[in-house]
Protein backbone atom coordinates (compact mmCIF):
# COMPACT_ATOMS: atom_id res chain seq x y z
CA UNK A 1 0.00 0.00 0.00
CA UNK A 2 1.48 3.38 -1.04
CA UNK A 3 1.78 6.21 0.86
CA UNK A 4 -1.20 8.17 -1.02
CA UNK A 5 -3.77 5.34 -0.20
CA UNK A 6 -3.27 4.70 3.43
CA UNK A 7 -6.53 4.48 4.66
CA UNK A 8 -5.27 6.63 7.63
CA UNK A 9 -4.77 9.51 5.42
CA UNK A 10 -8.15 9.38 3.91
CA UNK A 11 -10.12 11.77 6.44
CA UNK A 12 -10.45 15.40 6.36
CA UNK A 13 -12.88 17.24 8.97
CA UNK A 14 -13.42 20.14 10.25
CA UNK A 15 -12.02 23.14 10.37
CA UNK A 16 -11.55 22.53 6.86
CA UNK A 17 -14.93 21.37 5.54
CA UNK A 18 -15.48 24.81 3.68
CA UNK A 19 -11.99 24.47 1.53
CA UNK A 20 -13.72 20.80 0.65
CA UNK A 21 -16.95 21.60 0.00
CA UNK A 22 -14.98 24.38 -1.94
CA UNK A 23 -13.29 21.54 -4.01
CA UNK A 24 -16.11 19.30 -3.44
CA UNK A 25 -18.55 21.90 -6.28
CA UNK A 26 -15.20 22.28 -8.22
CA UNK A 27 -14.99 18.78 -8.98
CA UNK A 28 -18.94 18.83 -9.75
CA UNK A 29 -18.24 21.69 -11.66
CA UNK A 30 -15.05 20.08 -14.30
CA UNK A 31 -17.04 17.49 -14.62
CA UNK A 32 -20.84 18.45 -14.94
CA UNK A 33 -22.25 16.51 -11.83
CA UNK A 34 -25.58 17.85 -10.69
CA UNK A 35 -24.67 18.16 -7.15
CA UNK A 36 -27.12 20.15 -5.99
CA UNK A 37 -31.05 19.95 -6.98
CA UNK A 38 -34.64 21.09 -6.20
CA UNK A 39 -37.27 19.15 -6.49
CA UNK A 40 -40.94 21.41 -6.92
CA UNK A 41 -42.95 18.51 -5.15
CA UNK A 42 -46.12 20.30 -5.57
CA UNK A 43 -47.71 23.84 -6.78
CA UNK A 44 -50.33 23.96 -4.28
CA UNK A 45 -49.47 26.41 -1.18
CA UNK A 46 -51.17 27.17 2.08
CA UNK A 47 -50.60 30.91 1.85
CA UNK A 48 -50.75 33.09 -1.17
CA UNK A 49 -47.55 35.42 -1.03
CA UNK A 50 -47.86 38.51 -3.29
CA UNK A 51 -44.46 37.96 -4.35
CA UNK A 52 -44.70 34.09 -5.03
CA UNK A 53 -42.72 33.13 -8.34
CA UNK A 54 -44.89 30.15 -9.15
CA UNK A 55 -48.31 32.10 -10.20
CA UNK A 56 -50.23 34.81 -9.58
CA UNK A 57 -51.64 33.28 -6.06
CA UNK A 58 -54.85 36.19 -6.10
CA UNK A 59 -56.03 33.14 -8.25
CA UNK A 60 -56.64 29.37 -7.60
CA UNK A 61 -54.37 26.90 -8.84
CA UNK A 62 -56.10 25.55 -12.07
CA UNK A 63 -57.44 22.00 -11.54
CA UNK A 64 -55.24 21.10 -15.10
CA UNK A 65 -52.28 22.07 -13.35
CA UNK A 66 -52.57 20.25 -10.22
CA UNK A 67 -54.04 17.17 -12.53
CA UNK A 68 -50.55 17.74 -13.93
CA UNK A 69 -48.05 17.56 -11.26
CA UNK A 70 -45.64 14.52 -11.05
CA UNK A 71 -47.29 11.33 -9.32
CA UNK A 72 -45.53 10.01 -6.49
CA UNK A 73 -43.99 6.76 -8.24
CA UNK A 74 -42.50 9.75 -10.32
CA UNK A 75 -41.18 11.29 -7.90
CA UNK A 76 -39.14 8.63 -6.76
CA UNK A 77 -38.00 7.49 -9.68
CA UNK A 78 -36.78 11.14 -10.02
CA UNK A 79 -34.74 10.41 -6.55
CA UNK A 80 -33.34 7.37 -8.04
CA UNK A 81 -31.98 8.99 -11.13
CA UNK A 82 -30.47 11.92 -9.55
CA UNK A 83 -28.46 9.16 -6.99
CA UNK A 84 -27.45 7.82 -9.86
CA UNK A 85 -26.59 11.46 -12.01
CA UNK A 86 -23.65 11.91 -8.74
CA UNK A 87 -26.53 14.57 -6.99
CA UNK A 88 -25.44 14.43 -3.35
CA UNK A 89 -27.74 17.74 -1.51
CA UNK A 90 -31.70 17.71 -2.49
CA UNK A 91 -34.10 19.96 -1.49
CA UNK A 92 -37.97 19.38 -1.85
CA UNK A 93 -39.77 22.68 -2.65
CA UNK A 94 -43.15 23.69 -3.46
CA UNK A 95 -45.57 25.50 -3.76
CA UNK A 96 -45.54 24.50 0.07
CA UNK A 97 -43.26 21.33 0.18
CA UNK A 98 -45.54 20.35 3.15
CA UNK A 99 -48.42 20.10 1.56
CA UNK A 100 -47.58 16.80 -0.28
CA UNK A 101 -49.11 13.95 1.39
CA UNK A 102 -46.54 11.93 0.66
CA UNK A 103 -43.01 14.44 1.44
CA UNK A 104 -42.11 12.35 4.84
CA UNK A 105 -41.97 8.74 2.06
CA UNK A 106 -40.15 10.38 -0.38
CA UNK A 107 -37.70 12.34 2.38
CA UNK A 108 -37.39 8.67 3.56
CA UNK A 109 -36.73 7.67 -0.26
CA UNK A 110 -34.31 9.92 -0.28
CA UNK A 111 -32.14 9.16 2.36
CA UNK A 112 -32.24 5.58 1.76
CA UNK A 113 -30.08 6.83 -1.53
CA UNK A 114 -27.73 8.93 1.03
CA UNK A 115 -28.91 12.45 0.02
CA UNK A 116 -28.52 15.20 2.23
CA UNK A 117 -32.25 15.78 2.54
CA UNK A 118 -33.59 19.78 3.19
CA UNK A 119 -37.31 21.02 2.97
CA UNK A 120 -37.78 24.31 2.23
CA UNK A 121 -41.08 25.87 3.60
CA UNK A 122 -43.49 28.51 5.22
CA UNK A 123 -43.13 26.76 8.31
CA UNK A 124 -46.79 27.16 8.83
CA UNK A 125 -47.72 23.91 8.92
CA UNK A 126 -45.13 22.25 10.58
CA UNK A 127 -46.46 20.79 13.66
CA UNK A 128 -44.94 19.55 16.97
CA UNK A 129 -45.89 15.81 14.81
CA UNK A 130 -44.82 16.37 11.51
CA UNK A 131 -41.42 17.69 12.86
CA UNK A 132 -40.82 14.33 14.71
CA UNK A 133 -41.90 12.69 11.30
CA UNK A 134 -39.76 14.40 9.54
CA UNK A 135 -36.69 14.11 12.17
CA UNK A 136 -36.98 10.05 12.03
CA UNK A 137 -37.06 10.29 8.35
CA UNK A 138 -33.80 12.23 8.93
CA UNK A 139 -34.41 15.48 7.29
CA UNK A 140 -31.19 17.63 7.54
CA UNK A 141 -32.69 21.03 7.87
CA UNK A 142 -35.43 23.47 7.17
CA UNK A 143 -35.67 26.94 5.05
CA UNK A 144 -38.33 28.82 6.65
CA UNK A 145 -39.74 31.92 4.53
CA UNK A 146 -40.00 34.89 6.91
CA UNK A 147 -41.72 38.17 5.77
CA UNK A 148 -42.10 40.53 9.06
CA UNK A 149 -41.02 40.87 12.50
CA UNK A 150 -44.89 41.23 13.32
CA UNK A 151 -47.72 39.44 12.49
CA UNK A 152 -49.35 42.43 10.69
CA UNK A 153 -46.44 42.65 8.51
CA UNK A 154 -45.86 39.09 7.39
CA UNK A 155 -49.63 37.97 7.45
CA UNK A 156 -50.16 40.56 4.70
CA UNK A 157 -47.48 39.57 2.26
CA UNK A 158 -48.76 35.92 2.97
CA UNK A 159 -52.28 37.26 2.75
CA UNK A 160 -53.04 34.62 5.10
CA UNK A 161 -54.15 36.24 8.96
CA UNK A 162 -52.33 33.67 11.67
CA UNK A 163 -49.66 32.93 9.05
CA UNK A 164 -46.65 34.85 11.05
CA UNK A 165 -48.02 32.83 14.18
CA UNK A 166 -47.85 29.43 13.26
CA UNK A 167 -44.61 30.12 10.94
CA UNK A 168 -42.91 31.09 14.35
CA UNK A 169 -44.42 28.60 16.15
CA UNK A 170 -43.09 25.96 13.34
CA UNK A 171 -39.72 27.59 13.58
CA UNK A 172 -39.69 26.51 17.45
CA UNK A 173 -40.90 22.77 16.62
CA UNK A 174 -37.77 22.48 14.15
CA UNK A 175 -35.46 24.02 16.68
CA UNK A 176 -36.65 22.11 19.76
CA UNK A 177 -36.20 19.06 17.71
CA UNK A 178 -32.20 19.74 17.10
CA UNK A 179 -32.98 20.18 13.21
CA UNK A 180 -31.28 23.26 11.72
CA UNK A 181 -33.19 25.73 10.61
CA UNK A 182 -32.29 28.72 8.06
CA UNK A 183 -34.45 31.67 8.06
CA UNK A 184 -35.07 33.31 4.70
CA UNK A 185 -36.14 36.77 4.68
CA UNK A 186 -36.74 38.49 1.23
CA UNK A 187 -36.45 42.24 1.79
CA UNK A 188 -38.91 43.79 0.66
CA UNK A 189 -40.72 47.36 0.54
CA UNK A 190 -42.81 46.46 3.23
CA UNK A 191 -40.56 44.69 5.63
CA UNK A 192 -37.53 46.89 5.22
CA UNK A 193 -37.74 48.36 8.39
CA UNK A 194 -37.60 45.18 10.27
CA UNK A 195 -35.10 43.23 8.70
CA UNK A 196 -32.89 43.75 11.64
CA UNK A 197 -35.37 42.67 14.24
CA UNK A 198 -36.21 39.44 12.14
CA UNK A 199 -32.32 38.67 11.98
CA UNK A 200 -32.61 39.12 15.93
CA UNK A 201 -35.43 36.87 16.15
CA UNK A 202 -34.16 34.04 13.97
CA UNK A 203 -30.59 34.12 15.69
CA UNK A 204 -32.04 34.76 19.01
CA UNK A 205 -33.55 31.06 18.46
CA UNK A 206 -30.83 29.66 16.76
CA UNK A 207 -31.17 29.79 13.55
CA UNK A 208 -29.06 30.56 10.14
CA UNK A 209 -30.12 33.60 8.38
CA UNK A 210 -30.04 34.45 4.84
CA UNK A 211 -31.73 37.61 3.51
CA UNK A 212 -32.10 38.64 -0.32
CA UNK A 213 -33.84 41.64 -1.70
CA UNK A 214 -34.48 40.26 -5.39
CA UNK A 215 -37.64 38.69 -6.42
CA UNK A 216 -38.87 37.46 -9.81
CA UNK A 217 -41.53 37.48 -12.16
CA UNK A 218 -43.79 34.43 -12.29
CA UNK A 219 -43.58 31.57 -14.46
CA UNK A 220 -47.09 32.31 -14.94
CA UNK A 221 -45.73 35.23 -16.99
CA UNK A 222 -47.21 37.77 -14.65
CA UNK A 223 -44.95 40.33 -12.83
CA UNK A 224 -46.84 41.95 -10.29
CA UNK A 225 -44.29 40.08 -7.93
CA UNK A 226 -42.13 43.37 -8.70
CA UNK A 227 -43.89 45.56 -7.33
CA UNK A 228 -43.22 44.96 -3.77
CA UNK A 229 -39.28 44.98 -4.65
CA UNK A 230 -37.19 47.04 -2.10
CA UNK A 231 -36.81 50.64 -2.97
CA UNK A 232 -33.10 52.20 -3.19
CA UNK A 233 -33.01 54.38 -0.10
CA UNK A 234 -34.54 51.48 1.93
CA UNK A 235 -31.73 49.06 0.12
CA UNK A 236 -29.02 52.05 1.07
CA UNK A 237 -30.34 51.64 5.27
CA UNK A 238 -30.34 47.84 4.81
CA UNK A 239 -26.96 47.52 3.72
CA UNK A 240 -25.61 50.14 5.82
CA UNK A 241 -27.49 49.11 9.07
CA UNK A 242 -28.58 45.36 9.50
CA UNK A 243 -26.29 44.15 6.73
CA UNK A 244 -23.36 45.69 7.05
CA UNK A 245 -21.45 42.58 8.54
CA UNK A 246 -23.31 40.06 6.31
CA UNK A 247 -21.69 41.88 2.83
CA UNK A 248 -19.47 40.33 1.00
CA UNK A 249 -16.01 42.65 0.04
CA UNK A 250 -15.84 43.62 -3.43
CA UNK A 251 -14.13 41.17 -5.90
CA UNK A 252 -11.29 43.16 -7.99
CA UNK A 253 -10.16 40.05 -10.30
CA UNK A 254 -11.57 41.32 -13.39
CA UNK A 255 -12.06 37.51 -14.58
CA UNK A 256 -14.26 36.77 -11.38
CA UNK A 257 -17.17 35.12 -13.10
CA UNK A 258 -20.64 36.15 -13.28
CA UNK A 259 -22.15 33.15 -13.72
CA UNK A 260 -23.27 30.94 -10.70
CA UNK A 261 -23.86 26.95 -10.79
CA UNK A 262 -26.76 26.90 -13.12
CA UNK A 263 -26.66 24.01 -15.34
CA UNK A 264 -23.23 23.13 -13.60
CA UNK A 265 -23.20 21.78 -10.67
CA UNK A 266 -27.10 22.48 -10.10
CA UNK A 267 -30.42 21.86 -11.16
CA UNK A 268 -34.21 22.30 -10.38
CA UNK A 269 -37.11 20.11 -11.19
CA UNK A 270 -40.90 21.79 -11.81
CA UNK A 271 -43.47 20.51 -10.11
CA UNK A 272 -44.44 18.63 -13.94
CA UNK A 273 -40.88 17.12 -14.42
CA UNK A 274 -39.28 19.69 -16.28
CA UNK A 275 -35.67 20.30 -16.17
CA UNK A 276 -34.41 23.32 -15.41
CA UNK A 277 -30.56 25.00 -14.81
CA UNK A 278 -32.04 25.82 -11.22
CA UNK A 279 -35.57 26.56 -9.44
CA UNK A 280 -34.81 29.90 -9.96
CA UNK A 281 -34.32 30.29 -13.80
CA UNK A 282 -37.24 28.17 -15.38
CA UNK A 283 -35.53 27.63 -18.47
CA UNK A 284 -37.53 24.71 -19.77
CA UNK A 285 -34.80 22.08 -20.95
CA UNK A 286 -36.41 18.71 -21.10
CA UNK A 287 -39.46 16.89 -19.56
CA UNK A 288 -38.70 13.63 -17.21
CA UNK A 289 -41.77 12.17 -18.40
CA UNK A 290 -40.31 12.25 -21.73
CA UNK A 291 -36.48 11.94 -21.52
CA UNK A 292 -34.41 10.41 -18.61
CA UNK A 293 -32.41 12.96 -16.31
CA UNK A 294 -29.14 11.43 -17.75
CA UNK A 295 -30.18 12.24 -21.13
CA UNK A 296 -31.65 16.17 -20.16
CA UNK A 297 -28.39 16.55 -18.21
CA UNK A 298 -26.22 15.57 -20.88
CA UNK A 299 -27.74 16.61 -24.03
CA UNK A 300 -30.46 19.11 -23.43
CA UNK A 301 -29.73 22.17 -25.88
CA UNK A 302 -30.58 24.49 -23.05
CA UNK A 303 -28.28 23.66 -20.50
CA UNK A 304 -25.45 23.09 -23.16
CA UNK A 305 -25.75 26.67 -24.26
CA UNK A 306 -25.57 27.90 -20.14
CA UNK A 307 -22.40 25.56 -19.95
CA UNK A 308 -21.16 27.23 -22.82
CA UNK A 309 -21.48 30.73 -21.97
CA UNK A 310 -17.71 32.71 -21.55
CA UNK A 311 -17.54 35.66 -19.29
CA UNK A 312 -17.37 38.05 -22.48
CA UNK A 313 -21.40 36.43 -23.19
CA UNK A 314 -22.09 38.65 -20.51
CA UNK A 315 -21.53 42.32 -22.71
CA UNK A 316 -23.51 44.13 -20.34
CA UNK A 317 -21.34 43.34 -17.31
CA UNK A 318 -18.13 42.63 -18.32
CA UNK A 319 -17.03 46.29 -18.25
CA UNK A 320 -19.67 47.43 -15.32
CA UNK A 321 -17.93 49.38 -12.86
CA UNK A 322 -20.03 47.94 -9.98
CA UNK A 323 -19.30 44.19 -10.98
CA UNK A 324 -17.20 43.79 -8.54
CA UNK A 325 -20.22 44.20 -6.04
CA UNK A 326 -22.65 42.34 -8.23
CA UNK A 327 -24.56 39.84 -6.65
CA UNK A 328 -25.74 38.90 -10.08
CA UNK A 329 -28.06 35.71 -10.67
CA UNK A 330 -28.84 34.83 -13.90
CA UNK A 331 -32.18 33.07 -12.87
CA UNK A 332 -33.52 36.27 -11.39
CA UNK A 333 -32.09 38.09 -14.58
CA UNK A 334 -33.63 35.85 -17.19
CA UNK A 335 -36.85 35.82 -14.69
CA UNK A 336 -37.30 39.41 -14.94
CA UNK A 337 -35.58 40.14 -18.60
CA UNK A 338 -35.71 36.82 -20.95
CA UNK A 339 -32.48 37.35 -21.53
CA UNK A 340 -29.93 34.88 -19.38
CA UNK A 341 -26.85 36.72 -20.22
CA UNK A 342 -28.19 40.57 -19.92
CA UNK A 343 -28.45 43.21 -17.35
CA UNK A 344 -31.82 43.87 -15.15
CA UNK A 345 -32.14 46.94 -13.42
CA UNK A 346 -32.86 46.00 -10.07
CA UNK A 347 -29.72 43.67 -9.83
CA UNK A 348 -27.54 46.67 -11.23
CA UNK A 349 -28.98 48.89 -8.52
CA UNK A 350 -28.49 46.48 -5.68
CA UNK A 351 -24.64 46.54 -7.09
CA UNK A 352 -24.27 50.06 -7.02
CA UNK A 353 -25.63 50.52 -3.27
CA UNK A 354 -23.45 47.80 -2.28
CA UNK A 355 -20.12 49.55 -3.96
CA UNK A 356 -21.33 52.62 -2.48
CA UNK A 357 -21.70 51.44 0.85
CA UNK A 358 -18.25 49.65 0.85
CA UNK A 359 -16.63 52.87 -0.57
CA UNK A 360 -18.01 54.71 2.47
CA UNK A 361 -17.11 51.85 4.88
CA UNK A 362 -13.54 51.93 3.76
CA UNK A 363 -13.12 55.54 3.46
CA UNK A 364 -14.53 56.14 7.17
CA UNK A 365 -11.99 53.55 8.53
CA UNK A 366 -8.90 54.05 5.96
CA UNK A 367 -9.63 57.27 3.90
CA UNK A 368 -8.80 54.99 1.08
CA UNK A 369 -11.72 54.44 -1.05
CA UNK A 370 -10.65 51.34 -2.21
CA UNK B 1 -14.10 -5.93 15.81
CA UNK B 2 -13.19 -8.64 13.47
CA UNK B 3 -16.53 -10.87 14.07
CA UNK B 4 -19.08 -7.97 12.99
CA UNK B 5 -20.25 -6.79 10.03
CA UNK B 6 -19.76 -3.20 9.24
CA UNK B 7 -22.25 -0.84 7.67
CA UNK B 8 -22.45 2.65 7.11
CA UNK B 9 -24.05 4.98 9.95
CA UNK B 10 -28.00 5.52 8.83
CA UNK B 11 -27.24 9.13 9.51
CA UNK B 12 -24.64 9.96 7.10
CA UNK B 13 -24.76 10.86 3.04
CA UNK B 14 -22.73 10.10 1.22
CA UNK B 15 -21.79 10.08 -2.91
CA UNK B 16 -18.94 8.80 -4.65
CA UNK B 17 -17.68 11.52 -7.26
CA UNK B 18 -14.64 11.39 -9.35
CA UNK B 19 -13.51 8.17 -7.54
CA UNK B 20 -13.72 9.44 -4.29
CA UNK B 21 -16.48 8.98 -1.64
CA UNK B 22 -17.83 12.23 -0.19
CA UNK B 23 -19.17 11.72 3.04
CA UNK B 24 -21.74 14.20 5.08
CA UNK B 25 -23.13 13.94 8.47
CA UNK B 26 -26.61 14.04 8.71
CA UNK B 27 -26.32 17.96 10.32
CA UNK B 28 -23.66 18.70 7.47
CA UNK B 29 -21.30 19.41 10.39
CA UNK B 30 -18.59 17.63 8.88
CA UNK B 31 -17.45 16.91 5.05
CA UNK B 32 -15.15 14.00 4.52
CA UNK B 33 -13.15 13.25 1.41
CA UNK B 34 -11.65 9.81 1.29
CA UNK B 35 -9.06 8.67 -0.73
CA UNK B 36 -9.21 5.53 -3.70
CA UNK B 37 -8.39 3.27 -0.61
CA UNK B 38 -10.87 4.42 1.88
CA UNK B 39 -13.44 4.55 -0.50
CA UNK B 40 -13.09 1.37 -1.33
CA UNK B 41 -13.46 0.48 2.02
CA UNK B 42 -16.02 2.75 2.68
CA UNK B 43 -17.97 1.02 -0.59
CA UNK B 44 -17.21 -2.23 0.70
CA UNK B 45 -18.42 -1.28 4.11
CA UNK B 46 -22.02 -2.23 3.12
CA UNK B 47 -22.98 -4.18 6.34
CA UNK B 48 -22.30 -7.57 4.47
CA UNK B 49 -18.57 -7.85 5.57
CA UNK B 50 -16.96 -8.23 8.56
CA UNK B 51 -13.68 -5.94 8.36
CA UNK B 52 -11.37 -9.12 7.58
CA UNK B 53 -13.63 -9.62 4.76
CA UNK B 54 -13.05 -5.80 3.55
CA UNK B 55 -9.32 -6.40 4.45
CA UNK B 56 -8.85 -9.46 1.89
CA UNK B 57 -10.77 -6.85 -0.90
CA UNK B 58 -8.65 -4.84 -0.13
CA UNK B 59 -5.48 -7.21 -0.60
CA UNK B 60 -6.35 -8.77 -3.34
CA UNK B 61 -7.79 -5.71 -5.84
CA UNK B 62 -4.48 -3.67 -4.16
CA UNK B 63 -1.81 -6.11 -3.98
CA UNK B 64 -0.90 -4.95 -0.65
CA UNK B 65 0.24 -7.38 1.93
CA UNK B 66 -2.47 -8.75 4.36
CA UNK B 67 -1.41 -7.95 7.98
CA UNK B 68 -0.54 -4.05 6.50
CA UNK B 69 -3.78 -4.19 4.99
CA UNK B 70 -6.32 -5.42 8.02
CA UNK B 71 -4.49 -2.81 10.26
CA UNK B 72 -5.35 0.17 8.14
CA UNK B 73 -8.62 -1.23 7.87
CA UNK B 74 -9.06 -1.45 11.62
CA UNK B 75 -7.99 1.90 11.93
CA UNK B 76 -9.93 3.36 9.52
CA UNK B 77 -13.54 1.37 11.14
CA UNK B 78 -12.11 2.34 14.54
CA UNK B 79 -11.69 5.91 13.49
CA UNK B 80 -15.41 6.24 11.30
CA UNK B 81 -17.21 4.45 14.28
CA UNK B 82 -15.72 6.86 16.67
CA UNK B 83 -17.07 9.78 14.54
CA UNK B 84 -20.91 7.95 13.80
CA UNK B 85 -19.37 7.21 10.18
CA UNK B 86 -19.43 3.11 10.40
CA UNK B 87 -21.51 1.24 12.68
CA UNK B 88 -20.66 -2.70 13.57
CA UNK B 89 -23.04 -5.16 13.31
CA UNK B 90 -22.91 -7.92 15.82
Amino acid sequence: MTTTTQPSEATVQEPSSHRLFAKLVRTADRQNIPLTASIELTQRCNLACVHCYNFDRSRPLSRDSLAQELQPSEIYDIIDQLAEAGCLFLSFTGGEALMHPHLNDFVVHARSRHFVVKIKTNGATLTERKVGQLAAAQVAGFDISLYGADASTHDAFTLVDGSFDRTMEGIRHARRSGIPVRVNMCATRHNADQIERMIEMAESRGCGVGVTPFLTARYDGTDSSLDHRVERKQLERIYSGPLRDFLPKPDFDPKRSVQCGCARTNCGISATGDVYPCIGAPIPSGNLRRQSFAEIWKDSPELNRIRRLELEDFRSCVTCPTRPSCMRSSGVVYSNTGNYTGAESFTCMDAEVRMAVHRERTSATSGDPE
Amino acid sequence: MTDAKIRHSEEVAFRVIDGSAVLVTSNEAALYWLNPVATRIWELADGSRRATEISDAICEEFEVDGERALSDVNDMIAAFVEKQLLTQNA
